[in-house]
């Protein structure tokens, strides 16, 4: 099926209004739009809640004897470095969705799906190189601080990569609803910005 | 009645019995399955304090070992925390009103609302198996401090069932997840034209407010149950102090801190108690304003109060870390915070009571149960007062009078929200009405012994009975005092026998119940707009438009005594300033 972006992408009002997501034909209508916007910000929420209070108690633990120190994985650069790229792509292609320009979206957008991949990835590299120096999970206090923290991380980008699948799914099939690239790019700038938070509380 | 054209809900909307009944996304339902599943829940742990009364009036009886006990009380704890007040309040009452108390035809999230039942049943599950494994289910009690949680070789409970309890608590959380996501989200975005935040009934503000402590909340238990459960399968020492010896064998942690868990967990502790005493406050204000045919006396100090126990709520863990080594300055800080929160509970109970004053009261079931919330509200919340300053707290710490204390402020009041709450709204859900004479006689029952159950239990604490303890007998200073145990067993009896009565008018109203109309207790919000029981989708036609405030009773020059939200000016024929 050949559909331009285009044809597809209409400003907010032409947009189709999506379907009522399992309810049966004659069941009560969707919530409005904005409901999905307001439900991501307030998984955020919670998922900033959690990792306060894991960072809050390696925070506590840090100040003992025992702390140890493990030198932060080379890797570790090239997963900031992508996540960072994967956000930011991200974002340039909601821009070029704005102007019409749909090859440029969707190359931008399974560009930043990639980089979100390559994190991952990325991650399990450091985990390995860390275990290849000796460095498990009981080493010592920072080491199991670390492969909690990335390790959880790791987990809810896991969970945002399958969101981003099915995003570039649909978009391949040429339904793209703005609004949607915009509620998950609330969750996937997040997890961004955990991730640098979580580099600086862990190595500065 | 004529449809409108976007919605058939009548005619077009055909499910099968699974889709309707079970795997139902309509909120009704899943309320429904909350709230029995709440009470499946509350008929165990009722069982279990009942052996625990008679182990404590009769020691030699030999109902429960010393391991029982502890498992009893452990999972007495977290069956009537985790799996039947929050669930009955934020799962059942929360389903089941908030979209037919704002006007809204469903949850945002339908599918998501199903989720959250089905993970919370998976999660009783789990809790329930590890009465079936070796060594049975935990016994470091329902806040599960380590080393005692920690350690697999700790006791009988520490192992299997520590480790069923914390996998248990860590897919609860996540059910809460969804459903507080879900209700926050419903009552900010799709609320009926004209039902502005100021006309919500207290009840969706109770709600809300419990939703949006439980949402910042669980998250802090769930990353403090990963922790434990690192330490116990991962060998981390996040909670392991060194040097431990149990069983004669050195401990191989090193360096962890036991205190940390009891900070992360108190943080979500003392919130997850205003979790289920906000829903309730509003249930009960809704009931009061009914029954005494009076507006609620100051709605926005109502709302206000409630907003700020929600704030301080964030604030008050450490008066449960009083003797667990504390600097005094902090602990200060805390009996300050401690003692602020009364503060907005006592605006709530004035209130209550002025609304009370010179009503025209009817002592339905439904009304009783709620003048029992005031009153164990406030016979268990002034000890409160004592518990909250860290000097007359060190020396009752860890003693019945604390048990005394928050089983009357938080356990039993909930609870009597809750059946205030069912007594009130099984007409809705149902469509068929309570047995009221049995319903009176459940509720003689259940304050007479809940008075004679827990008021004892400040004069025990004060004699210094240890709360956790399962032979006492072997301290002569406190086994003299079996004739008071004796008393408070044989009360417990009573609330037990209540809640067979209740059971009882459960299931006989659900099948021989005589039929309610929509209206039955001449109420004003929009769910007693709404058939009973309501179809898929609530209204038939359009939903409704909201006029005016929830509490419009004895209306001076209205047709009736009470102008309903729902009613338009013109329709009304009279229209209050408000």
């Amino acid at each position: 099926m050949t559909v331009t972006v285009r044809e597809v992408a209409p400003p907010p009002p032409k947009v189709p209004s999506p379907p009522a997501e399992g309810r049966g034909p004659g069941g009560p209508p969707p919530a409005p739009r904005v409901a999905r916007r307001v439900g991501v910000w307030l998984l955020v929420g919670a998922v900033t809640i959690f990792f306060l209070a894991l960072t809050s108690a390696l925070l506590a633990r840090q100040a003992g004897l025992d702390w140890g120190r493990i030198p932060p994985p080379r890797v570790l650069w090239f997963s900031t470095a992508a996540i960072v790229a994967s956000s930011a792509l991200l974002e340039a292609a909601r821009t070029a969705l704005r102007r019409d320009r749909c090859a440029g979206f969707r190359r931008r957008l399974e560009g930043s799906a990639l980089l979100g991949a390559g994190f991952l990835a990325a991650q399990i590299t450091a985990w390995r190189a860390l275990a290849h120096q000796g460095v498990y999970l009981v080493t010592n206090p920072h080491a199991s601080y670390f492969y909690l923290l990335t390790g959880a991380h790791a987990a809810h980008l896991l969970g945002g990569l399958i969101w981003f699948g099915r995003l570039v799914r649909t978009t391949r099939r040429g339904a793209v609803d703005p609004e949607r690239i915009a509620d998950f790019a609330v969750y996937w700038h997040f997890l961004a910005g955990l991730w640098v938070y979580l580099v600086a509380v862990l190595f500065l | 009645m004529a449809a409108a054209p976007e919605l058939h809900v009548h005619e077009a909307h055909r499910e099968s019995f699974w889709a309707r009944y079970v795997f139902s996304q309509d909120h009704k339902v899943i309320g429904i399955q909350y709230l029995l599943t709440s009470f499946v829940m509350l008929l165990i742990g009722g069982a279990l304090a009942m052996a625990m009364r008679v182990n404590l009036a009769w020691p030699q009886s030999g109902v429960l070992q010393a391991d029982q006990y502890l498992a009893a009380v452990s999972m007495h704890g977290t069956l009537m925390v985790f799996f039947v007040l929050t669930p009955a309040l934020l799962g059942g009452f929360a389903n089941f009103l908030v979209p037919l108390k704002i006007g809204a035809r469903d949850m945002a999230f339908p599918f998501i609302n199903m989720l959250s039942y089905w993970v919370f049943l998976l999660s009783a599950l789990v809790l329930l198996a590890s009465f079936f494994v070796p060594g049975g289910p935990l016994n470091a009690g329902w806040t599960a401090y380590p080393p005692l949680s920690a350690l697999p070789q700790a006791a009988p409970g520490s192992g299997l069932g520590q480790s069923l309890w914390l996998v248990s608590i860590a897919i609860f959380c996540v059910s809460s997840l969804l459903g507080s996501l879900n209700y926050i989200t419903t009552i900010l975005v799709m609320r009926t034209p004209g039902m502005t935040l100021g006309r919500m009934p207290l009840t969706v503000w109770g709600i809300f407010l419990a939703a949006i402590l439980a949402l910042l909340t669980f998250p802090v238990l769930m990353a403090a149950g990963i922790l434990l459960l690192f330490d116990r399968h991962a060998g981390t020492s996040f909670f392991v102090p060194t040097g431990l010896v149990v069983g004669g064998e050195v401990i191989r942690h090193t360096g962890g801190n036991p205190l940390l868990w009891q900070h992360l967990f108190w943080f979500f502790g003392h919130p997850e108690v205003y979790i289920v005493i906000l829903p309730p406050m509003g249930i009960v204000s809704d009931v009061i304003a009914n029954f005494a045919r009076k507006p609620i006396f100051g709605y926005p100090a109502m709302v206000g109060s409630m907003v700020a126990i929600t704030v301080l709520s964030f604030l008050v863990w450490g008066h449960h870390m009083f003797v667990s080594g504390m600097h005094p300055l902090l602990g200060t800080g805390f009996a300050i915070t401690t003692l602020l929160i009364g503060t907005p509970s006592a605006v709530k109970t004035f209130n209550w009571l002025v609304t009370l004053w010179r009503g025209k009261l009817y002592f339905s079931t439904a009304m009783l149960f709620a003048l029992g919330f005031i009153s164990t509200f406030v016979a268990g919340g002034l000890t409160g007062i004592f518990l909250g300053n860290a000097a007359v707290d060190i020396p009752l710490h860890d003693t019945f009078f604390v048990v005394g204390h928050f089983h009357l402020v938080m356990g039993v009041a909930a609870l009597f929200g809750i059946f205030a709450g069912t007594y009130f709204w099984f007409p809705k859900m149902f469509g068929r009405m309570m047995d009221e004479r049995l319903g009176r006689v459940h509720f003689w029952l259940s304050i007479l012994g809940v008075y004679g159950t827990f008021f004892p239990m400040y004069y025990l604490g004060l004699a210094g009975m240890h709360r956790r303890i399962f032979n006492y007998q072997a301290f002569p200073y406190l086994a003299q005092l079996q004739p008071v145990q004796v008393f408070i067993t044989l009360s417990a009896f009573l609330i037990f026998l209540g809640g067979l009565v209740f059971a009882y008018n459960l299931f006989t109203s659900l099948a021989n119940g005589p039929r309610a109309d929509r209206n039955p207790w001449r109420g004003t919000t929009l769910e007693w707009f709404a058939e009973s029981p309501p179809p898929h989708g609530n209204w038939p036609g359009e939903a409704p438009r909201v006029y005016r405030g929830p509490y419009e009773y004895s209306v001076p020059g209205a047709q009736e005594d009470y102008l309903p939200q729902w009613l338009s000016p013109v329709e009304a024929g009279v229209e209050v300033q408000h």
